[in-house]
């Protein structure tokens, strides 16, 4: 039995330029298996925000398709690995050029992030392609499972569109049922994750880990988890869309 | 509304800001003595107040500074713009232009290196030069590897090169060195002041970036340069 929250708020550096909010970020439940996804469109692509919203949508479609009406999810989790996100970058791809034809626009212009996760209590798997993260705890151990990919500058990262994106896709997979699994963008990254020891902070994940399995009601905690995301104190330390993907197994804290 | 629990425990933590280099590359030969040097020197006090000013920019921004005139001398080290203390410029001797852009990408490379070994992201560094003359060292080795060192640096994005004439600077040759798409700029009159203030807010803005956030655009040179870029 799992509990989630995903959600992606807007950055104020895109409230004052009046620009979207960026990211995008959904989950669903297919059978017994989560499929979490999020993207991070990038500032200076024209439509990123319509590029995150097909990558999450496709990433959903991608592992529906895998996994409805199979009687054992089991075996085919067993046997997920980079091929499948490979699989799945091809089909973001084909999307996001056929989005562009219909605009007469560029595939860059649909620059993005890919941050998947597919939990379940036999096996987890993680794909990532760009900047952003996945940590996850399991028997009482927690450690990054993806690590924001950066170029040698700061704000430069590896997006679904980039020519380098099939070699920059990170996967991990960890057996057996996990505690809890955290993923965010980029906008997130310098409040949670330590980056001198490349280790995601505690102090960041567990309380909100904490929250979500005391709380009874997940569209009160989402609401909370919104101004909290939207709080000064943060507002204080990032300008960037942030967006914030918790799972917790029940009771496993 | 106050936050509730479970937010107010989440707890942030502190991670070494991004740096952002700029190398200052100032021609102090004995043309520039008199009203070119004492309005360069303020101009530089100008530049660390004004940096001093920005909450980011003060952790972000670093500089360092290397004079040629009598012999090429790194006169400050990068250091963070909250602990630079601006220096004041005496003119005298030669112009070794070429020797001093050959320092400014050796304390560059080895800035980068330190900052990869403490795991400190940063942005594209910056070298920003300032002449008044033509440089004495233009038939030596020096000159030619300057020239490749900036091209190269520049074709392949690792650091933005600014070219600054001053007075009766020798622009063309000066543009034997700057890349093609951003060409020597010629100083207004003395109008350091201005200068300073444009490089200060360009530092700004640079380093106030939010990685994937929000494309950036400098502000425009009107004020300083005589020629629109």
């Amino acid at each position: 039995m799992w509990k989630h929250v995903v959600t992606s708020v807007r950055g104020s550096a895109h409230c004052i330029n009046g620009m979207p909010c960026q990211d995008n970020s959904g989950a669903v439940l297919i059978g017994d298996v989560l499929v979490v996804a999020l993207s991070d469109g990038a500032g200076s692509a024209k439509f990123s925000e319509e590029g995150s919203k097909l990558i999450v949508e496709t990433a959903h479609e991608f592992f529906s398709d895998l996994f409805n009406g199979h009687p054992e999810p089991e075996g085919l989790l067993k046997d997920l690995d980079s091929s499948d996100g490979k699989r799945l970058l091809q089909e973001i791809r084909n999307k996001l050029e056929a989005a562009a034809a219909k605009k007469t626009a560029a595939l860059n212009d649909f620059a993005s992030t890919m941050l998947v996760a597919v939990i379940h209590h036999s096996r987890s798997c993680f794909y990532q392609i760009g900047d952003g993260i996945w940590c996850a705890r399991k028997s009482g151990m927690v450690g990054a499972v993806t690590w924001p990919q950066q170029g040698e500058y700061a704000g430069q990262t590896d997006f679904v569109t980039t020519s380098t994106a099939e070699a920059s896709l990170q996967f991990s997979a960890i057996p057996g049922k996990i505690d809890f699994a955290v993923g965010m963008s980029d906008g997130l990254e310098r409040l949670a994750l330590d980056f001198r020891y490349c280790l995601p902070h505690l102090g960041f994940c567990e309380p909100l880990i904490k929250g979500l399995l005391a709380s009874d009601n997940e569209v009160l905690f989402k609401d909370g988890l919104n101004l909290f995301l939207n709080s000064p104190r943060v507002l204080d330390r990032t300008d960037d869309d942030k967006t914030l993907a918790l799972v917790a197994h029940v009771g496993c804290l | 509304m106050p936050e509730q629990l479970p937010f107010i425990d989440v707890d942030f933590i502190d991670n070494p800001e991004p740096r952002c280099p700029c190398v200052l590359l100032v021609d102090t030969s004995g043309s520039m003595s008199g009203a070119a040097i004492d309005a360069l020197n303020s101009g530089i006090q100008q530049f660390a107040q004004e940096l001093n000013s920005d909450n980011l920019a003060k952790k972000r921004v670093e500089v360092a500074i290397i004079s040629f005139g009598s012999g090429v001398q790194t006169i400050q080290d990068f250091t963070s713009v909250e602990s630079f203390v601006p220096p004041r410029f005496e003119a005298n001797g030669s112009t070794p232009m070429g020797q001093a852009v050959v320092e400014a990408f050796a304390i560059l490379e080895d800035r980068k290196n330190r900052y990869r070994q403490a795991g400190i992201a940063y942005f594209r560094p910056w070298i920003f030069l300032i002449t008044d003359g033509a440089p004495t060292d233009h038939s030596t080795h020096f000159w030619r590897k300057a020239v490749d060192l900036v091209q190269a640096g520049e074709s392949s994005k690792k650091m933005l090169f600014f070219g600054i004439a001053v007075n009766d600077a020798d622009i063309k040759i000066l543009n034997e060195l700057c890349p093609a798409n951003r060409p020597a700029m010629k100083l207004k009159g003395l109008s350091f002041r201005e200068l300073f203030s444009w490089l200060s807010s360009s530092l700004k803005t640079v380093s106030s970036a939010n990685p994937g956030a929000v494309g950036l655009s400098l502000p425009p040179p009107s004020g300083w340069a005589s020629i629109d870029i």
